[in-house]
């Protein structure tokens, strides 16, 4: 009997692991939790296995081989060193698949996602898939659009005349809904850049708006393209160099501006910084490719030197300066209340773009499509209204014209498609959403783009079920 | 034995020495007439793949020898075609940047081994066009290699377009590397073609 307060007969520290890693290696059910058990488990555990010794075959044709040497071959099991293979590898891949190698095999947009992340440099990864603090504004833009729920309709009253997804805005035509949104640096992606989205958009009959930090030009993109398509600004103090831009792009035959209204405050870019600092980070490399030398400047930025001119603030008053600066159409983007969308159209925007930069800008923000229905109140169809961010599905751009979009644009997923595949990529991409967008039509009886009211879309009531995994894909 | 001479020949040797050289040259033009000639057509080659920074693309411009007649017909070419060859320049390379060309250059050996060529070995007639099979040879390696081409009538020619993917490495091509290894071009590269041929 063991008194009490008298020394416990225990094992010492390294007996006690040993006997833990020992009952670890006979279990089946700790096989089964394989993927929780921490890496440096893993060697131990393995060693624990006992060596067993198979008995001897038994005897089956006498002494002749008891499979052909080809099956035998093909059956042989590759030894798999337990430390090649560790546990988040092995979940990546289950949860990313495998990649798609042609265009034609992509299911949705997130594949092309994936072959983007294989594609690119580490940096420049980062800084498409960023979204600013915690991701919240990303993930907010997804929920938004899993929230709402379709109201279809089954059967119509009379058979259907035709079957219509063109759109109008701003005195232009188009064969879809989508836009391609302005997303800056593009042939950090795929060396065709810009120039050959445009000539992707231009072919599926899609508008096109540039970044003002592209890597092509204006006139590089009109040229792939064909034809003129917009051009987003960020200003800078300097009016004059404003005017400057303004004017080279007007005379280029733009036809509206997209003024960007959601960084004037700024942005916290952690994934952006941390992965500019971190560790393999090669300025040489950089430089090999983005000519960093003095004075370089992204195409839009160069020539406009001159003379410094006056340092307006950037209040309402600075729309109508923006306005009488050339005969362009002028959108502002950015809008995300009732209150704004209202001054907008007061002080002469021509379009309201809803859009929280697709969750780079501001963490915490509300999503884009719960933002859009008091705006689309607000601006009482005086002018177009137009979305972004979070846009992945057809049932996505099927939600946003339900609720009064007039047009609803891409971003990361075409320039997924563009870094996967170049131009076919970002093609592709426009294929799979419309593909997507004409079946939510077709199941909900409706024919035009007219046709798609809010009587189409409702609020959940169940949970969201969200694609989500630790590393972000999937937003 | 009269001489054959012009002066002395009579009015009825020339005419029957006319008609033997008329009937020879017809005959000759009805052999020739036989074997189709190659019709040249010039066809746009585009090569894209990516590397640890960036997907790329670059384009070439190359030709096509297609012999028409004596075969099985295909979408556009009711003779089929006897024989058929794609080529390309190696050095003719348009890259979105000079360094990347200069790259591509080297890794093709360029200097040494100056066309890229496709020769056709077979076909089988399929909705769209053919299945084709044939001979690639990029520097001094030739494989096997098969592909579907698709042919569409277009104006006076048909229109000819097909795509396939292959790893340079198979062929010898050692992808480039650059900066010490921080960019590397994958193997695993997607070409397309397309120009329009008239049989």
């Amino acid at each position: 009997m063991t008194q009490k307060g008298s020394p416990t007969s225990l094992p010492d520290q390294g007996t006690s692991r040993r006997r833990f890693f020992q009952f670890l290696a006979a279990s089946p059910l700790a096989a089964l939790a394989y993927s929780a058990v921490p890496p440096s488990w893993l060697e131990p555990v393995a060693a624990e296995v006992p060596t067993h010794t198979p008995p001897p075959v038994p005897c089956v044709n006498c002494g002749e081989p008891v499979l052909s040497d080809y099956v035998r071959e093909s059956r042989a099991l590759q030894e798999i060193p337990t430390q090649q293979l560790p546990p988040q590898q092995a979940q990546e891949e289950q949860l990313t698949g495998s990649l798609v190698t042609s265009p034609d095999d992509a299911t949705n947009v997130w594949d092309f996602e994936s072959v983007l992340h294989e594609n690119s440099l580490a940096q420049h990864w980062d800084y498409l898939h960023m979204g600013v603090d915690d991701f919240e504004t990303r993930v907010a833009n997804r929920e938004g659009f899993q929230r709402l729920m379709l109201r279809p309709r089954r059967l119509p009253s009379s058979a259907p005349t035709g079957f219509d997804t063109s759109i109008d805005i701003l005195g232009q035509r188009f064969d879809a809904p989508l836009f391609l949104c302005p997303v800056a640096a593009l042939q950090a992606y795929h060396t065709q850049g810009e120039a050959g989205a445009g000539r992707a958009a231009r072919r599926r009959g899609v508008l096109q708006l540039q970044s003002h930090v592209s890597s092509n030009s204006y006139d590089e993109i009109a040229e792939a393209r064909g034809e003129p398509h917009w051009f987003q600004i960020y200003t800078t103090p300097d009016w004059n160099r404003n005017q400057r831009l303004i004017s080279r792009v007007a005379s280029a035959g733009c036809p509206t501006l997209v003024w960007t209204i959601d960084l004037l405050g700024g942005s916290n870019r952690e994934l952006n910084r941390r992965s500019l600092v971190g560790e393999g980070m090669d300025f040489q490399l950089c430089q090999s490719c983005h000519n960093h030398q003095q004075g370089y400047q992204r195409p839009m930025n160069r020539g406009l030197e001159g003379t410094s001119g006056e340092r307006p603030p950037y209040t309402w008053d600075y729309v109508k300066r923006l306005k009488d600066a050339s005969d362009m159409n002028l959108v502002l983007k950015g809008i995300v209340t009732a209150e704004e969308a209202e001054l907008a159209v007061e002080h002469g925007a021509d379009a309201i773009y809803v859009s929280n930069h697709g969750g780079r800008a501001v963490n915490s923000m509300w999503s884009t499509i719960d933002a859009l229905p008091e705006v689309v109140a607000a601006v009482r169809g005086r002018v177009p209204v137009m979305i972004d961010s979070g846009v992945r599905r057809g049932t996505d751009v099927f939600k946003a014209l339900a609720l009064g979009a007039d047009a609803v644009g891409i971003g990361r997923p075409y320039v997924w498609g563009l870094g996967a595949f170049g131009e076919d990529g970002v093609e592709k991409v426009i294929d799979l959403i419309m593909a997507e967008f004409r079946m939510v039509m077709r199941q909900t009886r409706t024919n035009s783009i007219d046709e798609i009211t809010s009587r189409f879309v409702m609020e959940a009531k169940n949970p969201i079920m969200m694609r989500h995994n630790q590393w972000g894909f999937g937003l | 034995m009269r001489p054959v001479n012009a002066e002395v020949m009579s009015t009825a040797s020339q005419t029957r020495l006319a008609r033997i050289v008329t009937a020879g040259v017809v005959a000759l033009a009805l052999l020739q007439g036989g074997t189709a000639a190659a019709q040249e057509a010039t066809i746009d080659f585009t090569v894209s793949g990516s590397s640890t920074i960036r997907g790329w693309t670059c384009t070439v411009p190359g030709t096509a020898q297609v012999t028409a007649g004596s075969s099985t017909a295909v979408r556009g070419l009711a003779d089929g075609v006897q024989a058929a060859t794609l080529s390309l320049r190696v050095k003719d390379f348009v890259c979105p940047q000079e360094e990347m060309r200069e790259h591509l250059l080297e890794a093709m050996r360029a200097d040494e081994f100056t066309e890229i060529t496709f020769r056709l070995g077979g076909y089988e007639a399929s909705g769209q066009g053919a299945a084709t099979t044939g001979t690639l040879t990029i520097l001094d390696s030739t494989k096997e290699v098969s592909f579907p081409l698709s042919l569409t009538p277009s104006g006076a020619g048909v229109r000819m377009e097909g795509e396939l993917a292959l790893d340079m490495t198979t062929y010898g091509v050692e992808p480039p590397v650059v900066m010490f290894g921080l960019m590397r071009v994958r193997p695993l590269i997607h070409i397309q073609f397309s120009g329009i041929i008239t049989p």
